[in-house]
């Protein structure tokens, strides 16, 4: 079977837990029960308990929220400043070019981690804090990216023939470039949702996510590693969610991708009938 | 009529004085310099010059052919005429008005007088926007009539182009490159320009298709009465539909004047070259010997100096190293910049 | 006869079904001759032209069917290995653009070095050395020795062809194959380069197979010419005589099509409709449709086969070729499209 379709489920699914985290999850997330911690798997509880007794399975659903709102806020963020700035940068060129540029240079050479460390240092440590932290490391690709797009496009005849039949800056940027540059832009959102989750795991998992007790994947397997022995499947499943949703969403990414660039490439195939 | 930058601002007479032409389009001495670094590791720039000095005017119901090789500068002079580059010196002027020193709102409505149609018909249409969408997007941009007229519009452009009303709702690719060049006729008629120019607007097509083309150029000429500046390498092609015709050489006008005494009594080296490569030679006039040009074009960041042609002309002499020729006028309405013409 | 096409088939494999390319070619080539292959884009002069130097891509193409005898040899035959033996040393390609033949990286001189110690390994240095100087002297490329440390990109288009003209004719080959090698060239450029090519044909007594969809072209270029439509020879014979007096209405209308120097205000005669799909292999004659000729006579329900017509031993696949005349003032009116 095609991946993609085992790929989008899984994002599907995952965004629908997540959405309806109250309605499909067996237990209260926070529900303590402390004469069965560290259970495993049971007909009780699929995946078992924590050390403070609570359901993992109904925390894993619910710490889904937590991370669907993170990545979908920060690929929001990310792409609306990043695509703008690179817009501005594609367009002009200039010194707005060499400036943006090169701030966004500086914000890459920078490890993401370290990045959005540095982030939740200057705003404190929190759920929005992280949001922010992970739209910051998104935004110099967003506007690389898009920059790179205009700069190739802007000499198209298609768009000289909208320039000259009178359309104004704006209506060329909005209008006519940055639908033609959409594709590998959705590719890079779905790549900086995939990275959005990690990030917002690790900073969980450093304590500097959603507080406790509210559940949240990082925090989670960072609580669970130490009782790696004797309960593995508190680290392990939350673990696992964490891998197979970035592993989906870069699939999904990849085919996109793959899709768009094919579109660019009927662009100059030219067809063989004659008139 | 075309005249150098230095001479002042008089008429060549083109000997058809039947009527007061209006002059709509014409350029004043244009230059167009590109800066551009001679290597990566070199700090200072030198320019290549595209477009040097060229003057002309198009006057309405007329067609000028610009003719020249790649590097001429004719692509370039296309663009500044239409508005989409601004030249380093020298003034674009549509009714008599400089067009670089518009209001954003006169501007506009420059843009709906000079269109443009470009050689590449797989770039010049929007791939993502509907045939509908492209060819009324002038309409929608000066606001001109609702939906419905501009559909109603559309489908008449089309009809003038020889498509039929179905190609409205299609893409881009659906579409041949000869479908396409029409398709971007129709977009650039929107707005009913006086003028249109044509950048190569058949090199990238076939033969056949080719001739479906010129001659849909030539109806609506007639029809219409809209001017064309047509730019082509394709002697052949230029001389089908302009009624007057300017020979390019490293962004300067070389020769000038109508099309039949530019053919068949050229009085510039290089136009004799150039005519004589063409492979559809000008047929049964026997005795047009052949000419090879030696050498390789020059590089237009390093012009020779003097007359840019002498490194490839088998009559250079010591003035065309020392002096630049000015376009001088020969015969009634030919003009030619050579200290050497052929007469 | 150097070199005998037999019934050449070409068929690409699509997802639509096999797209004929090429149907059923044959000509001859004598030694030192230019045969000259024209025709417009879908006609199949490309793949033509790949499947002689075997390159066709397979997939998803494939030769379907004939030969290419050159010099005692079935070329479709042979092995990769055996093929690499014959190209460079016994045929010489010129391609369209040389920025995309040539290496960009690599030093002119030192690809057309490449070339010769391909098919000589035990050649020296120095005489690999004076043998590319020498060829940039007969193609005619100034300051051969400046030449030959200059990268492509530091060349101008004509000097860039001659460079890939020195590469085909390096080992001395008996056949040149040029595909489209003036298109992308400016016109005074071109004639400049066919002129070297004339006298390097001359000099080495090489033949050669020119490809182009220009039929003028042709008049200073080729001593025979095929015309090709839809993947097959309409019509074949001596230059001069297929433009004169052509004898298959495809050429008639392709030459009134041709705008010329002296066609000033005159309607050029257009061929209306368009090539009938490649994936299709119809009965009757492929040009039917869009014949000026045909006038839908019953006859042209059966494909033409090319014979032999008038007395300049031209050959046409019509029915109707004597009827043929480049003067005919009834060809397709112009304007009306089949979208």
């Amino acid at each position: 079977m095609d991946p993609l379709w085992l790929a989008l489920f899984i994002a599907f699914a995952f965004a629908l837990t997540a959405l309806l985290a109250p309605w499909v999850a067996p237990y209260d997330p926070i529900e303590q029960n402390l004469s069965a911690t560290l259970q495993g798997p049971s007909w009780a509880n699929l995946l078992g308990t924590d050390h403070l007794g609570r359901d993992i399975l109904s925390r894993i659903i619910h710490g889904a929220r937590p991370t669907l709102l993170t990545s979908s806020i920060a690929v929001l963020i990310a792409g609306s400043l990043g695509i703008s700035l690179g817009m501005i940068s594609g367009y002009f060129g200039g010194l707005a070019d060499a400036l943006i540029m090169r701030v966004m240079d500086f914000l890459l050479a920078i490890p993401a981690i370290l990045l959005a460390l540095l982030v939740i240092v200057i705003l404190g440590p929190g759920p929005s804090s992280a949001m922010f932290a992970v739209a910051v490391v998104g935004i110099p690709e967003f506007a690389r990216l898009s920059r790179s797009q205009i700069l190739s496009l802007r000499t198209r005849e298609f768009v000289l023939a909208s320039k000259s039949a009178g359309a104004s800056t704006t209506r060329l940027l909005f209008r006519v470039l940055l639908p033609n540059s959409a594709g590998p832009l959705v590719a890079q959102a779905i790549v900086l949702a995939a990275l959005a989750v990690f990030l917002e795991a690790a900073l969980s998992f450093l304590g500097l996510g959603v507080p406790p007790p509210d559940p949240s994947w990082g925090q989670m397997v960072s609580a669970g590693k130490s009782y790696l022995q004797y309960a593995p499947g508190y680290s392990l499943f939350p673990g696992v969610a964490i891998a197979i949703l970035i592993l989906s969403l870069d699939v999904i990414a990849d085919r996109i991708r793959l899709h768009f660039s094919g579109d660019e490439n009927s662009i100059t195939e030219a067809p063989t009938k004659a008139a | 009529m075309f005249r150098s930058s230095t001479e002042s601002a008089n008429h060549v007479d083109n000997g058809n004085n039947s009527q007061a032409d209006t002059v709509l389009l014409s350029a004043d001495a244009v230059e167009m310099r590109f800066a551009s670094r001679k290597s990566l590791f070199s700090r200072s720039s030198s320019s290549v010059v595209a477009v040097d000095g060229v003057s002309f005017t198009l006057s309405s119901g007329e067609a000028l052919g610009l003719v020249g090789e790649s590097g001429c500068g004719k692509s370039t002079l296309a663009r500044i005429s239409a508005g989409l580059y601004k030249p380093t010196s020298g003034i674009v002027r549509l009714d008599g008005k400089d067009i670089n020193s518009m209001s954003r709102k006169r501007r506009k409505q420059f843009h709906r007088q000079v269109q443009i149609v470009f050689q590449d018909p797989f770039a010049s249409l929007d791939p993502r926007r509907s045939i509908l969408e492209i060819i009324t997007e002038p309409l929608r941009i000066h606001r001109i009539g609702n939906r419905k007229s501009q559909r109603e519009r559309a489908i008449d452009l089309l009809q003038d182009v020889g498509l039929d009303e179905e190609v409205l709702d299609r893409l881009p690719r659906d579409f041949s490159g000869g479908q396409r060049q029409r398709i971007s006729i129709a977009r650039s008629l929107a707005l009913e320009p006086a003028v249109l120019i044509l950048d190569e607007p058949v090199s990238a097509l076939d033969v056949s298709v080719q001739a479906q083309f010129l001659n849909l150029l030539q109806g609506l000429k007639e029809r219409l009465n809209v001017s064309y500046l047509l730019i082509s390498h394709d002697l052949a092609v230029v001389s089908l539909v302009a009624d007057r015709v300017a020979v390019m050489y490293l962004g300067r006008i070389v020769e000038v004047g109508r099309t039949e005494d530019i053919f068949t009594k050229p009085t510039h080296p290089y136009t004799a070259a150039l005519i004589s490569a063409s492979p559809e030679r000008s047929g049964e006039t026997g005795g047009a010997k052949r000419i090879i040009l030696e050498g390789d074009p020059p590089d237009p960041a390093n012009p020779p100096s003097g007359c840019s042609f002498r490194t490839r002309c088998w009559k250079a002499a010591e003035k065309c190293a020392s002096e630049k020729p000015m376009l001088v006028e020969r015969r009634d309405g030919q003009a030619s910049a050579c200290h050497y013409p052929e007469l | 006869m150097l070199m005998t096409v037999q019934d050449l088939s070409v068929v690409f494999e699509t997802d639509r079904g096999p797209l004929h390319a090429v149907r059923g070619v044959s000509f001859e080539l004598e030694p030192g001759k230019t045969l000259g292959i024209v025709g417009e884009s879908g006609s199949g002069k490309t793949a033509l032209a790949r499947a002689l130097m075997g390159i066709v891509k397979n997939p998803p193409g494939r030769i379907a069917g004939g030969s290419v005898l050159f010099e005692g040899r079935d070329l479709v035959q042979l092995s990769e290995r055996e093929m690499e033996d014959v190209r460079g040393s016994q045929i010489g390609f010129i391609f369209q653009d040389p920025m995309v033949s040539l290496n960009p990286v690599m030093r002119v001189g030192l690809q057309v070095a490449e070339g010769i110690f391909a098919h000589d390994s035990q050649i020296r240095k120095e005489e690999v050395r004076r043998r590319v100087l020498a060829l940039f002297k007969s193609v005619r490329l100034p300051n051969p020795e400046r030449c030959y440390s200059m990268y492509p990109h530091e060349m101008s288009g004509g000097m860039r062809q001659r460079v890939q003209i020195a590469i085909a004719v390096a080992n001395s080959p008996r056949l040149v194959i040029a595909d489209e090698p003036t298109t992308a060239l400016d016109v005074t450029v071109q004639a400049q380069v066919l002129e070297t090519l004339k006298a390097i044909q001359t000099d080495s007594g090489t033949a050669m197979i020119f490809i182009s969809h220009d039929l003028a072209l042709m008049r200073t270029v080729a001593d025979r010419i095929i015309v090709m439509y839809a993947g097959r020879i309409v019509e074949q014979g001596l230059t001069n005589a297929v433009l004169d007096f052509p004898s298959h209405p495809y050429t008639a209308a392709l030459l009134a099509a041709a705008p010329t120097l002296k066609s000033r205000g005159r309607r050029l005669s257009v061929i209306p409709g368009s090539l009938p799909s490649p994936l299709l292999l119809e009965d009757g004659c492929s040009f039917e449709a869009r014949c000026y000729l045909s006038l839908n006579r019953a006859e042209c329900g059966v494909r033409p086969v090319l014979a032999e017509v008038g007395e300049l031993g031209s050959s046409s696949a019509c029915h109707f070729s004597k009827e043929v005349s480049v003067h005919s003032t009834n060809f397709g009116d112009g304007g009306e499209d089949v979208s």
